[in-house]
């Protein structure tokens, strides 16, 4: 690409040679993109007369509705586009008035010459693949440039004409890289001993190479990657409870200050679950497509928010990674980039198939799939936990291999099934009272209604509405670890294919019931037990149904397992056959969260109820009752042939009878609730977890997750073949393969695309100034040879972070001085060309950070969960959403973390970051604009955090001699000493204040008073309160808060 | 150079680069650039500003407007399975065995000239029936609270897009320097429905546009107040101090943000006296107090909110958003319901009238309405004393007053079960956000003749972000004429 191109792009730049002939990549299609295309681009839905001009064979093809063609190269008078966009008629003129799109006389010209200097196509330069290398320019001044990069910046700033800035002073730039590098100030000492240095190259090295290795290093760069992967602390809908995430935060954290290479960064929030022996490192890394938003607002659809689940992950990974808009394909074709409307869904068959259901059912629940995250001490409690079920799990397999005498002696004697053993609920609801034989508190009937039973006149049966449950008070209160039998005698008349449930004794509501249950759809019978469905839980499914509309006898043995092998489902005393429909649980299954949580049979809270159903008899043992005494109540006549019988009758004998086998189990059931114990204290966090298949996926006609599926608008996963990279031929097609292809060194937009957004970390805005948009729309990079230079020699050399930082932070560009020059402010006041240094208000996060480290109030420490520090006003938390956790604000150091460990409150964000442009973390955000506010202002002054830093700033530098105080609280925000002139009105204000402090004693106590940090003591008052009110003025100072 | 020539230069580097939508006045600020900055509307507005009286939860239109004596002849009968039409229905009555219909327990009048119908809950809106244009046809995409509210207050189910406020601070600007355009008060200690700062959020819109909340209580707005121990004085004078190091600063840098900044610690120390003086009822006579009633005297209420929703329209605010929760009356209807009318029939009505009596009414724009309407049939039991309704997104109730909208006018029908939008003959239209059905109200079509009556066309105020031009109507939206004065 020609470099005089991007010239014609900047204003009041002029051509100091003949003209070049017209680009179309960087001035036509510009113009094309943002006026043509949205009628005639690549969406084939919405194309006006069969006409597209995004394509050459599109514009040169003839006309569907006229004679001619769009575009005739060479030939603007017998082009009909030329003759439409230039036509006095409005009903003919293009774009149309409707469109509220006009083209400028500059605009026109340009197309009418692009037309005749031949109309030439030029593929979109981002979807180009990055070349294998790129030359780097010749320049006149030597001596400017210190890294290769520079050459590429100078080498423009010559074509121009344009002198760069002399170097930034030693203060400005030491400042700059330590809060770009770090997000923190320089300390004093660090400003001293860099100025003790001479400043050479050898000196700032040391500096950027002291920076990088500093752990603030991960700190700050991981704010805009938590922005960008919408992390936070809070589900985002409705109640908006409070998620675990913190542990992945912690990861982006560690693996920005252990240089991860970027390569492996990216597969392993795509695919890290994925890799080969993924390690839990790698795993925990997939929380990056679990951290989008989730509702648990009743009567919500699941398919609906699995579809949004899905279409949140396409568009944060088009945004991030690819640095494109995908949610325009969701309803139709891309109107700008040829992306179709089949590739958005094709992208989204990798995001699809983890075992998830679409909601959290409360904050108390890791929404599934999710990892556990033991720390040391945990990981050696599970340990123990399970060496004590091996333990128990030998005793009961021991006992059984030896206690063939014990048997032996059982069968010489009177071998008989003792009378009701382990059995702790009988319902035959024969009664009113519907009383329970063995002796568990009455059942209640709510209304449902008593029918005649299997047995006729005499035996009753309870008929189900469907809105009404039989409560079962105080029974099958137990945890997974607790084996039990449930025995049932019902009949189905309805057979509703939907699963319609039988009983239950779950916590919970319609988006997740913890428990265990019973269900029955369409005559297969479906037991679960369940922390999260599915990705959390075991569940059993029969493989052949009940009969219809007769009596059936259905039996649930489990035996504390927690696995789905242990659990049997009988018919009539017949052992079914059954598949596996969920197969691995963690974690309590009795975690209160909403309801009472007590057992009931034919409803439940939200839920679809036995409708029409009957329920004649209900056994409730518990223990795991042995085939035999299943098949057999009362082990009838199996003694009589102890022979054929003995291997049966030896399990129901262990289990019902001998002792030392019921104290084995005893101690098992005992071992697997400590272990659960452990669980339950362990941090969890919701990952990727492939399902064994993938789900099918579909096109959904305007982006509806209720829109028809079928195997017409099924598609396959796949990238964008057409314009990108092909998908590697040996890849699997899963996030994997998907990850591979991201990260192939040919890939035109991964490396880009990062580097573009490292660049803007230092300069403030990218080589593409829309870093999150780098399809037709986005803006041209102004310097396109450089950003192809700097993503080659990324990827070449190991897509190495701290490297391209290193590079950035030592060159010529970015230690030049930032001050305005007038000729700048005419040619290139945004500072395009980079013929000054970089400055911008500092982020919200550093702004607080700043004070609080200039103050001496930081508390550094490595991450963990969240911290809450001052909020203004009531609890903001709550005041309008009476559903959310209250906020408890943090005590102690917690009150002054960086605030990268500040809790993230998805629907009420702490209002001092707010106001400073954080973006709310609801949705991926990759550029944060930059405002200037009155609500800045007042958080500054105002703000009791600001306050307690100025108190707390005031106080470090009272034991300074008294004309060094207010420099040295100067220095410790501006990273410079004050002139003269500042020096002077400081002095004023600091006297103005003592007096008004003198005459009202009473306010500086007020004021000294506020913050949680211990005031100073033997200070006296006036003094410190004014001193306190001159740091004030100092933290809000554009010295302060703006990097310059 | 001089600052004065090098902050226009910026000024207008900055216009061309953001310059999309309407343009000029997307460098409208939101305080200050006053009506000057804003380029001349598409058309002459009828309103000024807007007073938008939100009913979270979902006002069940059966029992406050729509007058469905079906329902009461059918009470207990099912849904017949032709008028539900496969409709979706939420997780919470999906899996409900029957659903039986229920009439309303409320008689039901007609009222004023125009003989409007409204049932005996809401005797004081009742009253104003002329001056109001009742549209009885409103349908949404949504069923779930959270995606439903978000959807009416920004175009979007999807998180993070501008609201509407949003939208017109950066139209049209401020007309007011002291008082941002955009403010939010929502009543105190109601429960029900949460809230979030979502809805009047900026969205990719530039922060200043965002909807500031104000509080009842010591501080209206989150920092406002000086630190104890801070008098006006020594706030006066560190103001000046630092004015003058920022100025000092700027002699260096040549930065024209750094003047922009010293202009806003200027507007911040005006809205530190401009804001309590606003939001202080005392002042407000006697008669205004009987005017709103009792509740107008405790701080927070939504009759408390209505009386400074006045005040802040005197002043020149252009979107006051008032939110009311605590409709979403799934059981216990008749009871809940009525207490609901209490806290806001009054001070609604009160608002209209207290403005007219001022001559505001003629250019604001009062709406008052919920995200969707409630179902014909009982969610949970249906007994004699009581019922429940669930969520219903296919037709509901709103109202409208001043601005330019007819006064005394009842738009739109439902069919007899009051559960699809119909023509006036009861026949179901079958409303269609993607094809325009006259006689029914898409929250599109709100919004559309929202902007209009505003002086905005809807198609006219995008914002270019990610490459697209965004609208608040996204590609849909028509004025609905009908409801025009």
């Amino acid at each position: 690409m020609d470099i005089r191109l991007f010239l014609l792009l900047l204003p009041g730049l002029a051509l100091a040679t003949g003209e070049p002939p017209v680009s179309y990549a960087f001035e036509v299609r510009p113009i094309l993109s943002d006026k043509c295309f949205a009628c005639h681009g690549p969406d084939a839905a919405k194309r006006e007369a069969g006409l597209r001009l995004d394509t050459a064979d599109g514009a040169y093809a003839p006309l569907e509705d006229s004679k001619g063609s769009a575009i005739t190269p060479g030939d603007p008078d017998r082009s009909a586009a030329w003759r439409r966009v230039t036509s006095g008629d409005p009903e003919l003129r293009m774009p149309p008035p409707e469109s509220h799109l006009t083209l400028t006389d500059d605009e026109k010209g340009i197309l009418r010459r692009w037309i005749g200097e031949g109309a030439k196509y030029e593929p979109h330069w981002a979807f180009q693949p990055l070349p294998e290398s790129v030359p780097v320019p010749s320049v006149k001044h030597h001596a400017w440039p210190r890294e290769a990069l520079d050459r590429f910046i100078l080498a423009r700033l010559e074509a121009e004409e344009l002198p760069p800035s002399p170097a930034a002073d030693p203060f400005r730039w030491l400042r700059r890289v330590t809060l770009d590098l770090t997000g923190l100030p320089p300390t004093l000492e660090e400003i001293t001993s860099f100025q003790a240095t001479p400043g050479d190259a050898a000196a700032r090295e040391a500096v950027v190479d002291r920076l990088l290795a500093s752990p603030a290093f991960g700190e700050h760069f991981a704010v805009s990657w938590l922005d960008a992967a919408r992390y936070a602390d809070s589900y985002g809908y409705q109640s908006d409870a409070l998620t675990n995430f913190w542990p992945w935060r912690d990861w982006v954290v560690r693996s920005f200050n252990a240089n991860l290479p970027v390569d492996q960064f990216i597969t392993w929030q795509v695919a890290g679950d994925l890799l080969p022996d993924a390690t839990r490192e790698q795993q925990l890394a997939t929380a990056f497509n679990r951290l989008h938003r989730l509702t648990n607002e009743g009567g919500s659809v699941a398919e609906e928010f699995l579809t949004e689940n899905m279409a949140d992950r396409v568009q944060t990974f088009g945004s991030v990674f690819l640095g494109l808009t995908m949610e325009c394909s969701r309803c139709h074709d891309h109107k700008y980039d040829p992306i179709p409307t089949r590739d958005y869904y094709s992208l989204g068959a990798f995001f699809n198939s983890i075992p998830e259901r679409g909601f959290y059912s409360s904050g108390a629940i890791q929404p599934s799939p999710s990892l556990l995250l033991p720390n040391a001490d945990q990981e050696g409690q599970l340990e123990a936990a399970d060496q004590r079920i091996a333990a128990a799990l030998a005793a009961v397999d021991q006992r059984r291999g030896n206690c063939g005498a014990d048997f032996d002696s059982w069968l010489a004697g009177s071998p008989e099934a003792p009378p009701g053993a382990d059995l702790v609920s009988h319902l035959t609801f024969d009664d009113e009272a519907l009383a329970d034989s063995a002796g568990a508190p009455d059942a209640a009937a709510n209304g449902v209604a008593r029918v005649p039973g299997k047995s006729g006149k005499s035996g009753s049966a309870v008929k189900f509405d469907g809105d009404t449950a039989v409560n079962l008070p105080g029974r099958l209160e137990y945890d997974r670890n607790q084996p039990w039998t449930i025995d049932i005698v019902l009949r189905d008349p309805v057979f509703n294919p939907e699963p319609v449930l039988v009983l239950h004794r779950s916590y919970g509501t319609d988006v997740g019931y913890n428990g265990l249950e019973l269900l029955v759809a369409g005559g297969r019978v479906e037991a679960r037990v369940v922390r999260d469905w599915p990705g959390n839980a075991i569940g059993v499914r029969s493989r052949e149904s009940i009969p219809r509309d007769q009596w059936a006898r259905v039996t649930w043995t489990y035996d504390g397992s927690s696995s789905p092998e242990g659990m049997k489902l009988y018919l009539d005393g017949r052992p079914l056959g059954t598949e596996v429909t969920a197969g691995r649980v963690w974690k309590s299954i009795s975690q209160p969260t909403h309801g009472d949580g007590m057992a009931a049979l034919g409803q439940r809270f939200r839920d679809r109820g036995f409708l029409g159903g009957e329920v004649d008899d209900l056994k409730i043992y518990s223990r795991a009752l042995a085939p035999l005494e299943i098949s057999r109540p009362g082990w009838a006549g199996a003694s009589g042939d102890p022979v054929a019988n003995r291997a049966d009758l030896m399990a129901a004998w262990l289990g019902a009878v001998d002792p030392a086998y019921r104290g084995a189990l005893a101690e098992l059931t005992a071992a697997r609730a400590a272990r659960i114990a452990v669980e339950q204290r362990i941090s969890e966090i919701p990952v990727m977890r492939e399902t064994e298949r993938p789900r099918p996926a579909h096109v959904l006609a305007r982006g509806a997750y209720d829109a028809p599926r079928g195997e017409d608008n099924e598609v396959a996963r796949d990238t964008f073949s057409d314009i990108l990279i092909p998908f590697p031929e040996d890849a699997p097609r899963d996030r994997l393969g998907l990850a591979r292809w991201l990260t192939d060194p040919r890939h035109p937009l991964t490396s880009r695309v990062f580097v573009n957004r490292v660049w803007g970390a230092f300069f403030g805005e990218g080589i593409v100034g829309t870093a999150d948009n780098f399809g037709l729309q986005g803006s041209l990079p102004s310097h396109p040879e450089l950003l192809d230079w700097l993503a080659r020699d990324f990827v070449s050399n190991g897509w190495d972070l701290k490297r391209l930082c290193r590079s950035i932070a030592l060159s010529a560009t970015y230690g030049q001085d930032s001050r305005m020059r007038p000729e700048l402010a005419q040619r290139d006041p945004a500072n395009h060309l980079l013929a000054r240094g970089p400055s911008r208000r500092l982020g919200a996060e550093q702004i607080r950070d700043l004070a609080l480290s200039a103050s001496g109030l930081l508390r550094p420490r490595d991450g963990g969960p969240p911290v809450s520090p001052y909020q203004p006003g009531g609890d903001l938390w709550r005041e309008s959403n009476g559903m959310s956790p209250a906020y408890q604000r943090s005590n102690g150091d917690d009150l002054h973390r960086r605030s990268l460990y500040s809790v993230w409150k998805r629907t009420a964000p702490l209002p001092n970051m707010l106001a400073f442009d954080s973006p709310t973390r609801e949705v991926c955000t990759v550029r944060r604009s930059q405002t200037n506010t009155p609500l800045q202002a007042l958080v500054l002054l105002n703000d009791v955090q600001f306050i307690e830093a100025a108190r707390a700033l005031a106080a470090k530098v009272h034991p300074l001699p008294d004309d060094q105080r207010l420099a040295a609280a100067f220095t410790a925000c501006a990273s410079r000493p004050p002139t003269e002139r500042e020096l002077g009105l400081l002095g004023e204000l600091h006297a103005e204040q003592r007096e008004l402090f003198k005459a009202d004693p009473e306010g500086a106590k007020k004021l000294l008073a506020l913050g949680d940090s211990p005031a100073a003591r033997d200070l006296d008052p006036a003094e410190a309160a004014a001193l306190t009110v001159v740091c004030q003025a100092i933290l809000n100072l554009d010295a302060t808060i703006w990097n310059r | 150079m001089n600052a004065e020539s090098l902050s226009s230069l910026t000024r207008r580097h900055f216009f061309k680069a953001g310059a999309s939508g309407i343009g000029g006045a997307a460098l409208a600020s939101m305080f200050g650039d006053l009506a000057s900055a804003s380029s001349p509307p598409a058309f002459a507005p009828k309103a000024k500003r807007i007073i938008y009286l939100f009913q979270s939860g979902g006002p069940a239109q059966q029992d406050l407007f729509d007058h469905k004596p079906l329902l009461v002849e059918k009470n207990g009968q099912p849904l017949p399975d032709h008028v539900r039409g496969g409709q979706r229905l939420t997780g919470m009555s999906a899996q409900q065995a029957s659903i039986p219909l229920a009439g309303s327990h409320f008689k039901f009048a007609r009222h004023g000239q125009s003989g409007t119908w409204f049932s005996e809950l809401l005797p004081h809106t009742a009253s104003i029936a002329d001056k109001l244009c009742v549209v009885k046809s409103m349908f949404t995409d949504a069923i779930n609270h959270d995606p439903a509210i978000t959807f009416f207050q920004t175009g979007s189910q999807i998180a993070g897009r501008p609201a509407i406020g949003s939208w017109l601070s950066y139209g049209l600007g401020s007309d007011n320097e002291n008082l941002p355009g955009f403010i939010v008060l929502v009543s105190a200690g109601q429960g029900g429905q949460p809230l979030y700062s979502r809805l009047w959020g900026n969205g990719f819109l530039d922060s200043k546009y965002q909807g500031v909340r104000f509080r009842s209580g010591k501080d209206p707005v989150l920092y406002l107040s000086n630190p104890d121990g801070i008098c006006q004085t020594g706030r006066r004078s560190m103001l000046d101090k630092l004015s003058e190091l920022n100025r000092a600063q700027f002699e260096r840098e040549l930065d024209p943000e750094i003047e922009s900044r010293i202009a806003q610690y200027e507007m911040a120390y005006r809205m530190q006296t401009s804001v309590p003086d606003v939001t202080d009822l005392g002042g407000e006579p006697e008669s205004v107090h009987q005017l709103y009633g009792e509740d107008s005297r405790k701080p927070g209420t939504f009759a408390a909110n209505c009386l400074l929703a006045r005040r802040l329209a005197e002043r020149g605010v252009r979107f006051i958003q008032l939110y009311h929760q605590g409709w979403d009356q799934h059981d216990n209807l008749p009871g809940a319901i009525r207490g609901q009318c209490q806290e806001t029939d009054q001070a609604s009505a009160a608002l209209v009238k207290d403005l007219e009596q001022r001559g505001l009414l003629e250019d604001t724009l009062v709406i008052w309405g919920g995200e969707f309407g409630r179902t014909s049939y009982s969610q949970g039991k249906l007994t004699r004393e009581n019922y429940g309704r669930d969520h219903h997104p296919r037709c509901f109730t709103i109202w409208m007053a001043g601005g330019g909208v007819k006064p005394g006018t009842s738009f739109g029908h439902t069919d007899a079960y009051g559960y699809n939008i119909a023509d006036a003959d009861g026949t179901p239209l079958h409303a269609d956000k993607h094809v325009y059905t006259p006689g029914a109200v898409h929250v599109h079509d709100l919004q559309a003749t929202i902007l209009h009556l505003m002086g905005i066309d809807h198609t006219a105020l995008t914002y270019l972000h990610q490459g697209r031009r965004f609208r608040l109507t996204d590609v849909h939206g028509h004025v609905v004429k009908e409801l025009l004065a």
